[in-house]
């Protein structure tokens, strides 16, 4: 039971990290959540008969968690280590709970015991240390976190995914030292995937460290020289970095290897977007476009290139249209098509819908809860405005909490 | 001689080839001669930050004769923020009205210490004298006029010393003087940038050789604001007042009344981070509102690295617009004010972000060139990065115009402005102001280790003009917040009193307004500070009119 419930813990972990490269095919979420409604019903029925059913108790408080209800999931996770104190992955979700709670008391207590019921187990320590990422309880965070990059020396190939995980995390949570960290660590536990280069030389390029970004790619084409998947993030590294040029230098590297492929087209579009060459920019996302008509991404960039054109607005929804029916959760995409509505066509009631499911999908993203706020307005929806700045007040809220400790 | 002969003439030709295209009267600079001044960085292998940000310069009356002076400030050698020789002093020129200046800044004692960023003019003490507030890395300085040529350091009796609380000694880059409280005293709105201390500067490179972080290596801070107790010291009502709740990253703030309320508000352009915008609550508070407007962010979607903003009427509906700047890729943002509702950003309608796409705008402005009754707008433009390092050829820049055709639709009109616009240089202060009193706005530029200049501006339409300087008696000496309609037989003009103008800068106290072809201006409206209504008949163009506070 406990290394099934670790396990399970783990691996619903690690399928619940985004891919890289592949975006995954969406859900339907209304399916998702009747499963989920029925499932929540038998499990009340079992726990009414057995109010201890362990296995009950987990799998609620499990669906609770992933429901961000941590106040009724903590409960849960309390009666079952009552019951079973010595299961470590009750105890990882109790740090959850305690975590969602800004709770530092039950939080260093669970991690304690995580640490004793199982000091080695990484992908415990590493699913830990990564809820605590950015949820202002340093001491226990960095504690925790310690303890999971203390056991990468011992670990084998297949902890390098979880360490890329927990870069990740720490990447979210705006932590990139320890970020890099973890980065480094899956690089150096399976230097044969290339993602976990990316990963790293993207943080550090996004950070200004164009130096050690663009060393962290070089060794990536010594490791994958006939990969032109590398010498094209290698080119996007630099452009990130503010280095068109260099970034055409590898451009034209990876297209030495496949000059038809869209990957390397979609480059050179986006070095010619940086370089304000707008018309080469079009003509080349276009033809990669032609190349790769599911590409969400080479839409994106080509509904970029066309609204910088003065002309070029109906053409710039029309690719970011395509663009969503490949990839409807971007919220970016939901985001340009709601700007080109609201400033372009002055068309307040479409560039609402858009914005809306920008928001909803990235509520970070403020500059879209400006624009709605200020399309609601025009709508004369008054109230609906005061509605979305409060909604934007309580997000900035939330977040001052969680990046002032206690 | 033949050669600039014909270099004018083909400067007059496109001028003229620009009037035929935009259909507006000509904007026409020169460079004109300029007092011998250096704007030094203390450059140095190892790169710091505030090397990238000197520059601050103003143009004021400190001897009240009547004539634009020139006051500029200057870095120092890093990392010690030393003024240690001559060429890192701040120096005052004094106009002698033939288009000449004298170096008076020894006998003015306004030399100054650390390393100066911006410079904010204002009669602090209403005593008919301009005084300086001068901004800095860890050091600001007010220097009181004496009235006598001098100037004495008053900061530390003004009680501005005090380090921040939580973050200690602020690196400040410009100020505002505003009445934020109405009550006839000058009040100091500092704008802070980030924290930095040279022992912890981070190292950063592009394209592989040395050059200076971007701001996000740095953690921001809040802005400051300090009432005018009325007996030469000030307090720190940062708290208070609101203000220390928003952290960002200042780099030039704007004072003017936004909600048309008769309250002073302050839009402060952020670096990286959101823009502020601090509406006065009429009770000694400020409400943060920049989401709320629509002024946060642009229409790209990102906080934009925001660098110098003037905020006055482009389209004379009464409500002041704002005109920012921004680096490279970023546009040059302008947003309209609809009142009540908020903002609307017009930067890409306007034509305003095509041209400005290939820039990194620092101090900037909203004034008329060309006379011809609409503002016009000018940015002093240089990358960020070292002039000197791998991007040599891309950090100077040429200076930029936008002609207003009218109906929120602007032109650049920088390649036919003259010569002088077409000089790269990596600018960083702009202060505008009339410095040979001939109704023609000039702009006086720095350099990041280049010298001063002075744009004339020689543009040819026989346009009219009116320069106002306001007198307040029960309102701040100044007049400053002072909002003024003026009204012609074919026009109506709004513009206000303010010299916190651009990037670190401070401009001409004088309100400005073209006329276009309309020599009698029917009606002058001046809205004091203190309340008070004022109305001027039938007055003519082409002068310098005082007008005191009844």
């Amino acid at each position: 039971m406990k290394l099934q419930l670790a396990l399970a813990l783990a691996v619903s972990w690690l399928s619940s990290a985004d891919s890289y490269s592949q975006s995954q095919p969406a859900r339907s979420a209304q399916n998702e959540q009747t499963a989920q409604e029925v499932t929540k019903q038998r499990l009340l029925q079992v726990l009414e008969q057995d109010p201890n059913d362990k296995k009950a108790l987990f799998e609620m408080g499990r669906l609770m968690v992933e429901e961000g209800d941590f106040v009724s999931a903590a409960p849960l996770f309390r009666k079952y280590v009552g019951l079973s104190p010595a299961e470590p992955g009750a105890w990882a979700y109790l740090l959850r709970c305690a975590v969602g709670q800004h709770d530092a008391r039950e939080a260093a207590d669970a991690q304690r015991q995580i640490e004793r019921l199982a000091p080695t187990n990484l992908a415990l320590h590493a699913q830990a240390a990564c809820w605590l990422a950015g949820y202002g309880i340093p001491e226990v965070t960095g504690h925790e976190f310690e303890l999971a990059m203390s056991l990468a020396p011992s670990q084998t190939r297949s902890g390098a995914l979880w360490y890329s995980r927990l870069g990740q995390c720490y990447e979210s949570a705006q932590d990139p030292n320890r970020a890099a960290r973890a980065f480094q660590a899956a690089i150096d536990l399976d230097p044969d995937i290339e993602t976990h280069y990316f990963r790293l030389a993207h943080l550090l390029a996004r950070e200004g460290k164009a130096g050690p970004a663009s060393e962290i790619m070089a060794s990536a084409v010594a490791h994958f020289p006939r990969s032109v998947t590398t010498r094209v993030e290698a080119g996007s590294i630099e452009l990130e970095s503010g280095n068109p040029e260099r970034a055409l230098e590898k451009q034209q590297q990876a297209a030495s290897l496949h000059p038809k492929s869209p990957g390397v087209l979609l480059l050179l579009g986006r070095i010619r977007l940086t370089q304000r060459r707008y018309p080469e920019a079009i003509a080349t996302l276009e033809q990669a476009a032609k190349l790769a008509p599911a590409d969400a991404g080479i839409h994106f960039y080509a509904g970029q290139a066309w609204m910088k054109t003065e002309q070029g607005t109906e053409k710039a929804i029309e690719h970011f249209k395509r663009s969503l029916e490949l990839d409807a959760n971007r919220a970016s995409t939901y985001y340009w098509l709601g700007s080109l509505y609201f400033h372009r066509d002055h068309d307040y009631r479409v560039a609402v819908q858009y914005l809306e499911q920008a928001v909803d999908r990235a509520p970070e993203l403020e500059a879209a809860h400006q624009m709605l706020i200020q399309a609601y307005k025009r709508l004369g929806e008054d109230a609906k405005a005061a509605a979305q700045l409060r909604r934007y007040e309580e997000i900035v809220q939330q977040r001052a909490k969680v990046e002032t400790p206690e | 001689m033949r050669g600039l002969q014909l270099v004018r003439a083909l400067v007059l030709g496109l001028g003229l080839l620009a009037t035929l295209t935009t259909g507006v009267d000509p904007i026409q600079f020169e460079d004109g001669p300029a007092p011998r001044f250096v704007t030094r960085t203390g450059r140095t292998t190892r790169k710091y930050l505030p090397q990238t940000m000197a520059g601050g310069v103003a143009v004021f009356d400190y001897n009240n004769d009547g004539l634009l002076d020139i006051y500029v400030v200057n870095g120092a050698t890093m990392p010690a923020l030393l003024k240690d020789g001559a060429q890192y002093s701040d120096r005052l020129f004094r106009n002698n009205g033939d288009g000449t200046f004298t170096d008076v800044t020894d006998t003015a004692g306004l030399a100054g210490q650390g390393f100066n960023i911006g410079v904010a003019i204002g009669d602090y003490d209403n005593d008919g004298f301009e005084d300086i507030f001068v901004a800095g890395v860890h050091r600001n300085t007010l220097y009181h006029n004496n009235g006598d040529g001098t100037f004495t350091d008053v900061t530390e009796r003004a009680g501005l010393v005090r380090p921040d609380p939580q973050y200690g000694k602020l690196w400040a880059v410009g100020a505002t003087w505003v009445d934020y409280d109405r009550d006839g005293l000058l009040d100091l709105f500092v704008v802070n940038y980030v924290q930095w201390d040279a022992k912890t500067e981070p190292v950063c490179e592009k394209g592989g050789l040395p050059d200076y972080c971007y701001p996000r290596a740095y953690t921001g801070v809040p802005n400051s604001v300090f009432h005018n107790n009325g007996d030469g010291t000030f307090t720190d009502v940062s708290a208070v007042s609101g203000i220390r709740r928003s952290i960002g990253k200042g780099m030039a703030v704007a004072a003017a009344d936004f909600e048309g309320d008769g309250w002073p508000d302050l839009f402060v352009s952020n670096d990286t981070l959101p823009n502020s915008l601090f509406l006065n609550q009429r009770n000694g508070t400020f409400k943060e509102a920049a989401i709320e407007k629509g002024v946060a962010f642009t229409e790209n979607g990102a906080a934009i690295s925001g660098m110098g903003v003037d905020a006055r009427d482009i389209d004379n509906d009464s409500l002041p617009d704002i005109f920012e700047t921004a680096l490279l890729n970023e546009t040059m943002p302008l947003f309209r004010n609809l009142g009540q509702v908020g903002f609307e950003e017009i930067t890409f309608s306007s034509g305003v972000a095509h041209a400005s796409l290939a820039k990194t705008g620092w101090s900037n402005g909203i004034y008329d060139f060309n006379n011809d009754g609409r503002k016009d707008l000018f940015a002093a433009c240089g990358h960020v990065m070292d002039a000197q390092g791998s991007l040599h050829a891309t950090v100077p820049q040429t200076n930029i115009i936008f002609a207003n055709l009218g109906k929120e639709q602007f032109a650049d009109v920088s390649t036919s402005a003259g010569v002088a616009l077409a000089r790269r240089g990596v600018h960083r202060g702009a202060a505008f102001g009339d410095l040979d009193n001939d109704g023609r706005v000039d702009v006086v530029l720095t350099e990041l280790d280049g010298p001063l200049r002075i744009l004339r501006n020689v543009s040819l339409a026989p346009n009219h003009w009116l320069l106002i300087r306001t007198i307040g008696t029960k309102s701040n000496r100044d007049g400053i917040g002072t909002r003024i309609r003026l009204v012609t037989e074919d026009s109506v003009q709004y513009n206000a009193v303010s010299t916190s103008v651009g990037y670190a800068s401070s401009s001409d106290l004088r309100v400005h307004f073209g006329l276009g072809r309309r020599a009698l201006v029917q009606e002058l409206e001046l809205f004091w500070p203190s309340g008070t209504y004022q109305v001027l008949k039938n007055v003519k163009a082409d002068q310098v009119l005082t007008v005191r506070e009844p």
